[in-house]
């Protein structure tokens, strides 16, 4: 008890000496409007744009607005206790964040204050919140894959590390589930999550937090929450203080992975705040620089080349779209700013395709370039068949009586889309993932029944397993399907359909 | 009427002759000095002194009495401020204490 009693007494002490060097001349203003999480601050003539501000009873603020003679200011926290002629400090630094590896398993609002009840995650450094993106002599193109554990994400629009992927689609289609099956699938990877939440729901935070503990992904994921009762300036910051937390690892030669969910609600607390600030307004009521919102955020998203660490940030940023809409304001800005993009579609998931990926309008420019050889030489032809498929299965709609050649394609149209199912709570990893596309693309599936897919996959895989335990950790390993290992698989299969009659269309049977 | 329009019309002219034999540094620089008790003259004298030297203008006290600073003095003018009342002293205390 005397002990910590010292301890105490030493520490003021020393706050108290911190105290006796501790004047001098600094910028002040006063507060001649305040309402609404703004304030109209006078004075502060030398005040920068993003500069923060410290306002009475700890209360800090951004300076957003530099006219003539007053400052626009938005309000970090609450702002009640307020009034004018209050005293606003200038402290000559921009805003920015504090970061480092102990933030880690960690929910922390934009401002890096913990909200998991436990104590301030210590910082390591401090970057600013708003950053120029690095430029192309430090950059590198895209060439690694970063797996995220969905067949139809990996095989068709894979995502590689560094790269921007949009999720776009309307309410409940299952965006966020994607990318939370994507940090589930960083596991075993070297991959930090970050994870933004944009005017969520608070319960949606826990829910996240409580999934990522139970697939044990919590300590290498960052959770920052900006909920929906927070104030638009934080909902604002969200994303840039998550963007400087991966920025921190990407530029210590480390490989991060940020989720902004989502941006739509970005923009609404953007526009929130530009209306409030005064700022004129332009298309849908949104200011004139909503681009450069999106635009200077996701640019910070970053391959670095081998000179500078070769860290990489890849970012997702999520969109919800209102009835389907893509050519709305926000959906084709942020469509035009990424590398590419992942269409949800309502009546897939109702047709119980999950994910609800529509993978004909979802593309990812970088394209083949992150993918691992095994994958680049089944992916070719699963793309092609699910052309195929989609083509003829809008014609077959109108005729009954079908060639035996067009029915057959149609069935294994059938039996691909049903291996592009899986749940949100089961990566695969992208060795089995080879694996079953390269039967599904071979016929190998043709006779399976179609309620009995799913159970063929699982099966399947541990029959591989047990009787031939070194194919899937060859292609792991050498990211190639040799001739060898086709014929070995060829094999496996056959012997495996054979013995499982009971999952084969009848019909088969009988002829 | 008449009569008010040419009285505005003097005094304006009258204004304007006291502005022209003024030069800017004459009005001086007026400092706004917070306190909880109000400063003595010969308070007031020193602290003219030091401002006047350190800002090389000439300067004009405005004392105000802020019961909510607790103790010491703040000093404004302009857009400056130099803060050295308990209660920020206190803030800072507070700040630093739980940053550790």
């Amino acid at each position: 008890m005397s002990e910590t009693t010292s301890q105490l007494s030493s520490q003021f002490k020393r706050g108290i000496a911190k105290l006796k060097k501790d004047v001098k001349l600094e910028s002040a203003g006063r507060i001649e409007e305040v309402g609404d999480g703004i304030a109209i601050v006078s004075g502060l003539s030398d005040v920068m744009y993003n500069e923060l501000l410290k306002f009475p009873q700890k209360t800090i603020g951004v300076a957003l607005n530099l006219n003539p003679d007053t400052t626009g200011v938005v309000i970090l926290g609450k702002s009640r206790h307020l009034k004018q002629g209050d005293i606003v400090r200038g402290t000559g630094r921009l805003l920015n964040v504090p970061v480092g590896e102990n933030f880690t398993g960690r929910i922390i609002d934009p401002l890096g204050r913990p909200l998991d009840g436990q104590s301030k995650p210590e910082a390591k450094e401090f970057y600013p919140s708003e950053r120029i993106a690095p430029g192309v002599i430090t950059r590198e193109p895209v060439n690694t894959p970063l797996q995220t554990g969905i067949k139809a994400i990996d095989s068709i629009i894979p995502i590689g590390r560094g790269q921007r992927e949009l999720i776009i689609g309307d309410r409940s289609t299952g965006k966020s589930s994607v990318a939370i099956t994507t940090i589930i699938n960083q596991k075993d990877t070297n991959v930090v999550s970050i994870y933004v939440i944009i005017g969520q729901k608070a319960s949606f935070v826990s829910r996240l937090a409580s999934i990522f503990d139970h697939f044990g992904v919590l300590d290498k994921t960052i959770i920052v929450a900006a909920t929906a009762s927070s104030s638009p300036a934080l909902q604002y910051l969200a994303p840039y203080a998550g963007c400087a937390l991966g920025e921190y690892f990407a530029y210590n030669g480390k490989d991060a992975l940020i989720v902004y969910d989502d941006l739509s609600k970005h923009a609404w607390a953007y526009r929130e705040l530009s209306l409030l600030l005064r700022r004129p307004s332009g298309r849908e009521a949104y200011p004139g620089d909503i681009f450069y919102l999106h635009a200077r955020l996701l640019e910070r998203a970053v391959k670095l080349n081998k000179k500078n660490g070769g860290g990489s940030l890849t970012a997702l940023p999520i969109i919800e779209t209102q009835a389907g809409d893509i050519s709305a304001y926000i959906p084709t800005n942020v469509i035009s700013i990424t590398d590419g993009q992942i269409y949800l579609e309502p009546d897939l998931f109702n047709a119980g395709v999950r994910p609800a990926i529509n993978v004909g309008t979802s593309v990812s420019r970088v394209g083949s370039s992150a993918q691992i050889k095994a994958m680049k030489q089944v992916a070719g032809k699963l793309r092609l068949e699910i052309a195929q498929y989609r083509e003829l299965a809008a014609f077959a709609q109108f005729s009954s009586d079908l060639d035996p050649q067009t029915q057959s394609q149609l069935e294994r149209g059938v039996r691909i889309t049903e291996i592009l199912k899986q749940g949100w709570d089961e990566p695969t990893p992208v060795e089995n993932q080879v694996v079953i596309i390269w039967a599904a693309t071979n016929g190998y599936l043709d006779n399976i029944k179609q309620e009995d897919i799913k159970n063929w996959e699982t099966k399947f895989l541990d029959f591989l397993e047990i009787s031939h335990p070194d194919i899937l950790p060859t292609i792991k390993k050498e990211k190639i399907i040799s001739d060898k290992l086709e014929k070995q698989l060829q094999q496996t299969v056959d012997t495996f359909n054979s013995i499982n009659i009971s999952m084969m269309v009848e019909k088969q049977e009988e002829e | 009427m008449p009569q008010a329009v040419s009285d505005l019309k003097k005094l304006g002219q009258r204004f304007l002759q006291f502005i022209q034999t003024k030069k800017p540094e004459d009005f001086g620089l007026i400092v706004r000095v917070e306190s909880v008790i109000p400063l003595t003259k010969d308070q007031q004298s020193k602290l003219i002194k030091i401002l006047s030297q350190k800002l090389k203008t000439k300067v004009t006290i405005e004392n105000q009495v802020n019961k909510a600073i607790i103790g010491g003095i703040r000093i404004k003018y302009q857009d400056k401020l130099i803060d050295v009342s308990i209660k920020t002293k206190l803030d800072r205390l507070e700040e630093s204490l739980l940053n550790e």
